[in-house]
Protein backbone atom coordinates (compact mmCIF):
# COMPACT_ATOMS: atom_id res chain seq x y z
CA UNK A 1 0.00 0.00 0.00
CA UNK A 2 2.71 2.43 0.92
CA UNK A 3 4.38 2.63 -2.51
CA UNK A 4 0.95 3.14 -4.13
CA UNK A 5 0.08 6.04 -1.79
CA UNK A 6 3.47 7.59 -2.43
CA UNK A 7 2.89 7.34 -6.17
CA UNK A 8 -0.55 8.97 -5.81
CA UNK A 9 0.89 11.81 -3.75
CA UNK A 10 3.68 12.27 -6.30
CA UNK A 11 1.08 12.53 -9.09
CA UNK A 12 -0.89 15.33 -7.40
CA UNK A 13 2.04 17.26 -5.92
CA UNK A 14 2.78 20.55 -7.74
CA UNK A 15 5.55 20.28 -10.23
CA UNK A 16 7.83 23.29 -9.70
CA UNK A 17 9.12 23.36 -13.26
CA UNK A 18 5.63 23.08 -14.78
CA UNK A 19 4.36 25.83 -12.45
CA UNK A 20 7.18 28.20 -13.37
CA UNK A 21 6.65 27.62 -17.10
CA UNK A 22 2.90 28.14 -16.63
CA UNK A 23 3.60 31.45 -14.87
CA UNK A 24 6.00 32.56 -17.58
CA UNK A 25 3.55 31.64 -20.35
CA UNK A 26 0.74 33.34 -18.41
CA UNK A 27 2.72 36.56 -18.02
CA UNK A 28 3.85 36.68 -21.64
CA UNK A 29 0.38 35.96 -23.08
CA UNK A 30 -1.44 38.30 -20.66
CA UNK A 31 0.92 41.23 -21.10
CA UNK A 32 0.93 40.77 -24.89
CA UNK A 33 -2.88 40.73 -24.92
CA UNK A 34 -3.01 43.82 -22.70
CA UNK A 35 -0.62 45.70 -24.99
CA UNK A 36 -2.61 44.66 -28.08
CA UNK A 37 -5.96 45.77 -26.59
CA UNK A 38 -4.46 49.04 -25.29
CA UNK A 39 -2.98 49.86 -28.72
CA UNK A 40 -6.27 49.04 -30.42
CA UNK A 41 -8.16 51.29 -28.02
CA UNK A 42 -5.57 54.04 -28.36
CA UNK A 43 -5.68 53.93 -32.15
CA UNK A 44 -9.42 53.55 -32.70
CA UNK A 45 -10.62 55.54 -29.69
CA UNK A 46 -8.86 58.72 -30.79
CA UNK A 47 -11.50 59.70 -33.34
CA UNK A 48 -14.24 59.33 -30.69
CA UNK A 49 -12.30 61.52 -28.30
CA UNK A 50 -11.53 64.21 -30.89
CA UNK A 51 -15.25 64.36 -31.65
CA UNK A 52 -16.12 64.40 -27.94
CA UNK A 53 -13.75 67.30 -27.30
CA UNK A 54 -15.23 69.33 -30.17
CA UNK A 55 -12.19 68.88 -32.42
CA UNK A 56 -9.62 69.81 -29.77
CA UNK A 57 -7.00 67.27 -30.89
CA UNK A 58 -4.39 68.19 -28.28
CA UNK A 59 -6.84 67.60 -25.43
CA UNK A 60 -8.16 64.40 -27.04
CA UNK A 61 -4.61 63.03 -27.44
CA UNK A 62 -3.78 63.89 -23.86
CA UNK A 63 -6.92 62.15 -22.51
CA UNK A 64 -6.31 59.20 -24.84
CA UNK A 65 -2.79 58.80 -23.48
CA UNK A 66 -3.97 59.05 -19.87
CA UNK A 67 -6.67 56.44 -20.53
CA UNK A 68 -4.08 54.04 -21.94
CA UNK A 69 -1.86 54.56 -18.89
CA UNK A 70 -4.81 53.78 -16.60
CA UNK A 71 -5.68 50.76 -18.73
CA UNK A 72 -2.11 49.39 -18.44
CA UNK A 73 -2.01 49.98 -14.70
CA UNK A 74 -5.30 48.20 -14.04
CA UNK A 75 -4.71 45.25 -16.35
CA UNK A 76 -1.06 44.56 -15.61
CA UNK A 77 -1.83 45.08 -11.92
CA UNK A 78 -4.57 42.46 -12.16
CA UNK A 79 -2.31 40.05 -14.08
CA UNK A 80 0.41 40.39 -11.43
CA UNK A 81 -2.01 39.98 -8.52
CA UNK A 82 -3.80 36.98 -10.04
CA UNK A 83 -0.61 35.08 -10.88
CA UNK A 84 -0.30 33.02 -7.72
CA UNK A 85 -4.01 32.12 -7.42
CA UNK A 86 -5.56 28.97 -8.84
CA UNK A 87 -4.47 25.33 -9.17
CA UNK A 88 -0.82 24.49 -9.48
CA UNK A 89 0.42 22.51 -12.47
CA UNK A 90 1.51 18.93 -11.83
CA UNK A 91 1.89 17.84 -15.45
CA UNK A 92 1.43 19.15 -18.98
CA UNK A 93 -2.36 18.69 -18.91
CA UNK A 94 -2.92 20.61 -15.66
CA UNK A 95 -0.40 23.23 -16.79
CA UNK A 96 -2.47 23.91 -19.91
CA UNK A 97 -5.73 23.92 -17.91
CA UNK A 98 -4.32 26.37 -15.39
CA UNK A 99 -2.90 28.56 -18.13
CA UNK A 100 -6.20 28.51 -19.98
CA UNK A 101 -8.17 29.51 -16.86
CA UNK A 102 -5.79 32.33 -16.00
CA UNK A 103 -5.61 33.73 -19.53
CA UNK A 104 -9.39 33.36 -19.82
CA UNK A 105 -9.87 35.51 -16.70
CA UNK A 106 -7.49 38.13 -18.10
CA UNK A 107 -9.51 38.16 -21.35
CA UNK A 108 -12.73 38.68 -19.39
CA UNK A 109 -11.14 41.56 -17.43
CA UNK A 110 -9.88 43.09 -20.69
CA UNK A 111 -13.34 42.72 -22.21
CA UNK A 112 -14.98 44.44 -19.23
CA UNK A 113 -12.41 47.25 -19.39
CA UNK A 114 -12.94 47.56 -23.15
CA UNK A 115 -16.71 47.92 -22.82
CA UNK A 116 -16.26 50.32 -19.89
CA UNK A 117 -14.02 52.48 -22.11
CA UNK A 118 -16.58 52.35 -24.92
CA UNK A 119 -19.31 53.36 -22.45
CA UNK A 120 -17.26 56.35 -21.26
CA UNK A 121 -16.39 57.38 -24.84
CA UNK A 122 -19.97 57.17 -26.03
CA UNK A 123 -21.20 59.10 -22.97
CA UNK A 124 -18.67 61.86 -23.60
CA UNK A 125 -19.53 61.95 -27.28
CA UNK A 126 -23.26 62.12 -26.56
CA UNK A 127 -22.74 65.05 -24.22
CA UNK A 128 -20.55 66.85 -26.77
CA UNK A 129 -23.17 66.26 -29.47
CA UNK A 130 -25.84 67.74 -27.19
CA UNK A 131 -23.76 70.87 -26.66
CA UNK A 132 -23.62 71.46 -30.39
CA UNK A 133 -27.37 71.24 -30.85
CA UNK A 134 -29.31 74.44 -31.52
CA UNK A 135 -31.91 75.57 -28.95
CA UNK A 136 -34.96 73.26 -29.06
CA UNK A 137 -37.41 76.20 -29.28
CA UNK A 138 -37.91 79.30 -31.37
CA UNK A 139 -37.36 82.79 -29.91
CA UNK A 140 -40.25 85.20 -29.47
CA UNK A 141 -38.26 87.98 -31.10
CA UNK A 142 -34.88 89.59 -31.60
CA UNK A 143 -33.03 92.54 -30.17
CA UNK A 144 -29.88 94.10 -31.48
CA UNK A 145 -27.22 93.72 -28.82
CA UNK A 146 -24.93 96.67 -28.29
CA UNK B 1 -25.04 79.38 -28.87
CA UNK B 2 -21.95 81.33 -27.87
CA UNK B 3 -23.41 83.16 -24.87
CA UNK B 4 -26.64 83.46 -22.91
CA UNK B 5 -27.84 86.56 -21.13
CA UNK B 6 -30.39 86.02 -18.39
CA UNK B 7 -32.36 89.14 -17.60
CA UNK B 8 -34.09 88.80 -14.25
CA UNK B 9 -36.27 90.76 -11.90
CA UNK B 10 -34.06 91.53 -8.92
CA UNK B 11 -37.18 92.30 -6.87
CA UNK B 12 -38.72 88.87 -7.41
CA UNK B 13 -37.86 86.25 -4.83
CA UNK B 14 -38.40 83.50 -7.39
CA UNK B 15 -36.12 85.18 -9.94
CA UNK B 16 -33.42 85.56 -7.30
CA UNK B 17 -33.69 81.85 -6.47
CA UNK B 18 -33.35 81.06 -10.19
CA UNK B 19 -30.30 83.32 -10.37
CA UNK B 20 -28.66 81.62 -7.36
CA UNK B 21 -29.38 78.13 -8.69
CA UNK B 22 -28.26 78.75 -12.26
CA UNK B 23 -25.08 80.46 -11.01
CA UNK B 24 -24.15 77.30 -9.12
CA UNK B 25 -24.56 75.00 -12.16
CA UNK B 26 -21.91 74.09 -14.72
CA UNK B 27 -22.70 75.66 -18.10
CA UNK B 28 -21.44 74.88 -21.57
CA UNK B 29 -21.43 78.53 -22.65
CA UNK B 30 -20.84 81.77 -20.73
CA UNK B 31 -23.94 82.99 -18.90
CA UNK B 32 -24.30 86.62 -17.88
CA UNK B 33 -26.99 87.85 -15.52
CA UNK B 34 -28.42 91.32 -15.96
CA UNK B 35 -31.18 92.58 -13.61
CA UNK B 36 -34.18 94.31 -15.18
CA UNK B 37 -33.43 97.19 -12.83
CA UNK B 38 -29.93 97.74 -14.24
CA UNK B 39 -29.62 101.28 -15.68
CA UNK B 40 -27.76 100.01 -18.76
CA UNK B 41 -30.42 97.40 -19.63
CA UNK B 42 -32.21 99.39 -22.35
CA UNK B 43 -28.93 100.56 -23.85
CA UNK B 44 -27.51 97.04 -24.02
CA UNK B 45 -30.72 95.30 -25.10
CA UNK B 46 -32.73 97.93 -27.01
CA UNK B 47 -36.36 96.88 -27.41
CA UNK B 48 -36.21 94.09 -24.81
CA UNK B 49 -38.71 95.86 -22.53
CA UNK B 50 -41.61 94.91 -24.81
CA UNK B 51 -40.95 91.22 -24.04
CA UNK B 52 -40.78 91.67 -20.30
CA UNK B 53 -44.44 91.86 -19.23
CA UNK B 54 -44.73 90.14 -15.85
CA UNK B 55 -41.90 87.71 -16.54
CA UNK B 56 -39.53 86.94 -13.68
CA UNK B 57 -36.79 86.35 -16.25
CA UNK B 58 -35.99 86.54 -19.95
CA UNK B 59 -33.27 84.75 -21.87
CA UNK B 60 -31.36 86.46 -24.66
CA UNK B 61 -28.89 84.54 -26.76
CA UNK B 62 -25.58 86.01 -27.86
CA UNK B 63 -27.15 86.47 -31.29
CA UNK B 64 -29.95 88.62 -29.87
CA UNK B 65 -32.78 86.04 -29.89
CA UNK B 66 -35.21 86.75 -27.04
CA UNK B 67 -37.00 83.97 -25.19
CA UNK B 68 -39.80 84.73 -22.75
CA UNK B 69 -42.19 82.69 -20.58
CA UNK B 70 -41.58 78.92 -20.61
CA UNK B 71 -39.11 79.35 -23.47
CA UNK B 72 -36.87 81.42 -21.20
CA UNK B 73 -36.72 78.60 -18.64
CA UNK B 74 -36.03 76.12 -21.40
CA UNK B 75 -33.14 78.25 -22.64
CA UNK B 76 -31.70 78.39 -19.12
CA UNK B 77 -31.83 74.57 -18.97
CA UNK B 78 -30.35 74.40 -22.48
CA UNK B 79 -27.29 76.33 -21.27
CA UNK B 80 -26.70 74.04 -18.27
CA UNK B 81 -24.43 71.07 -18.90
CA UNK B 82 -26.37 68.75 -16.60
CA UNK B 83 -29.88 69.75 -17.71
CA UNK B 84 -29.60 70.14 -21.47
CA UNK B 85 -31.45 66.89 -22.09
CA UNK B 86 -34.30 68.30 -19.99
CA UNK B 87 -34.54 71.30 -22.33
CA UNK B 88 -35.09 68.89 -25.21
CA UNK B 89 -37.62 66.78 -23.31
CA UNK B 90 -39.58 69.76 -22.00
CA UNK B 91 -39.77 71.31 -25.47
CA UNK B 92 -42.48 68.76 -26.36
CA UNK B 93 -45.75 70.66 -27.10
CA UNK B 94 -47.60 69.21 -24.08
CA UNK B 95 -44.81 69.88 -21.64
CA UNK B 96 -43.55 73.23 -22.94
CA UNK B 97 -46.20 75.38 -21.20
CA UNK B 98 -45.13 73.81 -17.90
CA UNK B 99 -41.37 74.23 -18.35
CA UNK B 100 -41.36 76.90 -15.64
CA UNK B 101 -42.91 74.39 -13.22
CA UNK B 102 -40.23 71.85 -13.97
CA UNK B 103 -37.67 74.57 -13.38
CA UNK B 104 -39.27 75.27 -10.00
CA UNK B 105 -38.86 71.62 -9.07
CA UNK B 106 -35.20 71.69 -10.07
CA UNK B 107 -34.71 74.69 -7.79
CA UNK B 108 -35.73 72.55 -4.80
CA UNK B 109 -33.17 69.80 -5.29
CA UNK B 110 -32.02 69.69 -8.89
CA UNK B 111 -30.18 66.40 -9.16
CA UNK B 112 -32.60 64.43 -6.99
CA UNK B 113 -35.65 65.89 -8.74
CA UNK B 114 -34.12 65.30 -12.17
CA UNK B 115 -33.46 61.64 -11.28
CA UNK B 116 -37.03 61.19 -10.00
CA UNK B 117 -38.59 62.98 -12.96
CA UNK B 118 -36.48 61.05 -15.45
CA UNK B 119 -38.21 57.86 -14.30
CA UNK B 120 -41.63 59.25 -15.28
CA UNK B 121 -43.08 58.92 -18.75
CA UNK B 122 -44.43 62.07 -20.41
CA UNK B 123 -48.02 61.52 -19.20
CA UNK B 124 -46.97 61.14 -15.56
CA UNK B 125 -44.54 64.04 -15.86
CA UNK B 126 -47.35 66.20 -17.23
CA UNK B 127 -49.56 65.25 -14.27
CA UNK B 128 -46.77 66.07 -11.83
CA UNK B 129 -46.14 69.46 -13.42
CA UNK B 130 -49.87 70.25 -13.49
CA UNK B 131 -50.04 69.36 -9.79
CA UNK B 132 -47.03 71.61 -9.20
CA UNK B 133 -48.78 74.42 -11.10
CA UNK B 134 -51.89 74.01 -8.92
CA UNK B 135 -50.00 74.07 -5.64
CA UNK B 136 -47.12 76.44 -6.40
CA UNK B 137 -46.85 79.89 -4.93
CA UNK B 138 -43.91 81.07 -6.99
CA UNK B 139 -45.78 83.79 -8.83
CA UNK B 140 -45.51 82.08 -12.20
CA UNK B 141 -48.80 82.19 -14.07
CA UNK B 142 -49.80 78.60 -14.75
CA UNK B 143 -50.10 76.92 -18.14
CA UNK B 144 -48.62 79.77 -20.13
Amino acid sequence: MKPLMAAAIMETAPNATATVWTYIAYLVISVALTVWVARTLHKNGRIFLVDSFLGNEALADSVNHLLVVGFYLINIGYVALAMKYGDKAVDARTALETLSTKVGLVLVVLGVMHFFNLFIFSKMRRRATLHRQPPPIQPQGYVKLT
Amino acid sequence: MKKLYILYDAQSEFALRCYAWISAQPTFCPVEFVPFQAPELVARFPGVEKFRGQEPLLAVSGEGAVYAGPNAFLMCLHALSDYQEWAIRLSAPDLLPLAGRAFELFLVDGRKMARLMAKLDDVKLLLLLQHQAATSRSGLSSNR
